[in-house]
C-alpha cells in the first residue's frame, strides 16, 4: 500500500469510526420505544461493526488499536460518564479481530461469524464488569432480555451496513 | 502457529485488566463525589455533544416525517376524545388560576417566599441515548450554562422521568427512574390516600415485566388503595413537592411476606419521548 492511502486511511477511519460510534446513541434514542421495550433490551453495536470490519479488511495497520483506545474513551465518557468500560473493550477486540485474520479467510461470512463472536465476548464482559461494580441482573434474564436480541438485531444491522461499508473501505483504500 | 498467550503477553494482559478495573472504580467514585466532571471530560462530551447533534439531523428528519404519517391516522379518534375533556379542562384551569392567585395571597401574608412547591422549569431535548440496556440514561442539550445542576429531577410530559447524573457545559446526563442501578438515588414520595392523609416512602426499583415502579419503606400501607395518587414529598435532594409520579397499581407482600411493597403505573411514558422538562427548585437545597 501507498503512503498517500495510509496517511487517507489515519483520517478517514477515525472520522468513520467517530460518526458510527454516535450513531449508535442515535438509533437508540429514536428507536427507544421498540428497543428498550420488555421483554427485551437491545444495545446497538455499530461502532463495533466498523471495528471489526475495518481490522478484518487492514490487519497490518496496527495504529488502529491506538484509534479504537481513543474513541472508546468517548465512548465511555460520552455514553455513561464510567472511563474504562469500552476504552479497553475495543482495542481488545482490534487485537482479537487481527488474530484471527491468521486463520480466516476474508469473505461476509467469515466477517459475520468474527462479529457476533466479538458481540457476545463484549456484552459478556460488560455483564461481569457490570456485576462488579452494582447494576446487577440475574445471569439467565441477561441471556434472554439482553443477549439474544443484542445479538439478533445486532446481526441484521450487520447485514445492512456490510456492503455500504465494505465499498466505503475499497473507495478509500485504492 | 504463533501462540496466542505466550508469558510475556499475560503479563501485559494482566496489567491491563487490573489497570481497567482500577479506572472503571476511579472514574464512578469521582462521578459520584463531584458536582461536574473533570474539565478535559466536559470540553470531549460538549464536543461529542455537537457532533451528535449533527449526525442525527438526518435521521430524525426522517423520524418526524414517518411519526407524523402515523400522527395523522389516529387524528381523527383522538380529536373526538379530546373535544369531550377540553369542555372539563376549561373549569379545572380556572379553578387552578383562582387557587393559585389565593395560594400567592396566602403565602404573603405568611411571609412565606417560596416553599417546597416552588420551581421553575427547563425545556431540553434529547439528543441520544446510552446503547447499553442496563443503563437507561439519556443525553440532554442543555447544561450548566443553562442553569443545570446534578440532582435535579426531570419530567417528561405529566409525569416523573428520572434525575440530572453528570452535567457537562452544553449537555447533561439524565438517569431513568427505570434503572437498575443500586448505587443511585431514590425518589421520595408521597401516596395520597382516600382519606386524605399522606404516606411516606421511596421509589426503589422498576418492574420491567408490568411496567411498574416498585414503593417501599412506607410507614403504613393499610389506607393505601388501587387508584391512589402518588407525587414527590419534596424531602432530601433537589426535588420539589408535588411532582406527579403515576397512581398506584397494585399493592403485594414482599419475597419474605413480611412489608407490603406498592406498585405504581407511571404517568410517564418511560421509552418514549423526545422533549424533557428539567425542574428547578427555588428553596435552596443539598
Amino acid at each position: 500500500m501507498t503512503r498517500i492511502t495510509n496517511n487517507r486511511l489515519k483520517w478517514l477511519i477515525p472520522i468513520i469510526w467517530v460518526v458510527l460510534f454516535l450513531l449508535d446513541g442515535v438509533i437508540s434514542v429514536t428507536f427507544q420505544g421498540w428497543l428498550f421495550n420488555y421483554p427485551w433490551s437491545v444495545s446497538i453495536q455499530a461502532f463495533l461493526i466498523g471495528i471489526v470490519m475495518t481490522t478484518y479488511r487492514f490487519p497490518e495497520q496496527r495504529w488502529l488499536l491506538w484509534t479504537a483506545l481513543v474513541i472508546g474513551l468517548f465512548y465511555d465518557s460520552f455514553y455513561s460518564g464510567i472511563i474504562g468500560y469500552y476504552t479497553f473493550l475495543m482495542p481488545a477486540a482490534v487485537l482479537f479481530v487481527r488474530w484471527v485474520t491468521n486463520y480466516l479467510p476474508n469473505s461476509a461470512l467469515f466477517q459475520a461469524t468474527v462479529y457476533i463472536l466479538v458481540l457476545i465476548g463484549l456484552e459478556f464482559s460488560l455483564y461481569i464488569l457490570n456485576g462488579f461494580f452494582g447494576a446487577s441482573t440475574d445471569f439467565a434474564l441477561f441471556i434472554t432480555y439482553n443477549l439474544g436480541p443484542t445479538v439478533a438485531v445486532n446481526t441484521v444491522l450487520f447485514a445492512a451496513l456490510y456492503y455500504p461499508y465494505s465499498k466505503l473501505l475499497g473507495k478509500i483504500s485504492v | 502457529m504463533p501462540k496466542f498467550f505466550s508469558n510475556k503477553k499475560l503479563i501485559i494482559l494482566l496489567i491491563t485488566i487490573v489497570a481497567m478495573i482500577g479506572l472503571i472504580a476511579v472514574s464512578i467514585n469521582v462521578k459520584d463525589r463531584r458536582n461536574t466532571p473533570p474539565v478535559i471530560q466536559q470540553i470531549g462530551n460538549d464536543a461529542a455533544g455537537f457532533a451528535s447533534q449533527v449526525v442525527a439531523a438526518p435521521i430524525n428528519s426522517l423520524h418526524t416525517g414517518f411519526t407524523a404519517m402515523v400522527n395523522l391516522v389516529n387524528t381523527y379518534q383522538d380529536n373526538e376524545q379530546l373535544k369531550k375533556q377540553l369542555d372539563e379542562l376549561d373549569q379545572v384551569k380556572e379553578t387552578n388560576a383562582t387557587l393559585k392567585r389565593e395560594n400567592k395571597d396566602l403565602k404573603q401574608q405568611l411571609k412565606l417566599n417560596s416553599t417546597l412547591t416552588n420551581y421553575k422549569k427547563i425545556t431540553a431535548a434529547v439528543i441520544t441515548r446510552s446503547p447499553a440496556s442496563w443503563q437507561n440514561q439519556v443525553v440532554i442539550n442543555k447544561g450548566q450554562v443553562n442553569g443545570i445542576v446534578k440532582n435535579m429531577p426531570v419530567m417528561t410530559g405529566s409525569g416523573l422521568l428520572g434525575r440530572i447524573v453528570e452535567v457537562n457545559k452544553t449537555n447533561s446526563k439524565v438517569e431513568l427512574i427505570s434503572t437498575s442501578n443500586k448505587n443511585t438515588n431514590s425518589f421520595a414520595i408521597e401516596v395520597k390516600t382516600a382519606s386524605g392523609t399522606y404516606v411516606n416512602g421511596i421509589i426503589s426499583g422498576y418492574n420491567a415485566d408490568k411496567k411498574e415502579l416498585i414503593i417501599s419503606q412506607l410507614s403504613s400501607t393499610d389506607d393505601i388503595k388501587k387508584g391512589n395518587v402518588v407525587s414527590t414529598s419534596g424531602l432530601g435532594g433537589l426535588t420539589p413537592r408535588g411532582l406527579y409520579v403515576g397512581k398506584v397499581a397494585n399493592i403485594r407482600k414482599d419475597n419474605y411476606g413480611l412489608t407490603n411493597s406498592v406498585y405504581v403505573k407511571p404517568a410517564a411514558n418511560i421509552n418514549d419521548f423526545t422533549v424533557v422538562t428539567v425542574i428547578n427548585r427555588s428553596v435552596e437545597g443539598n
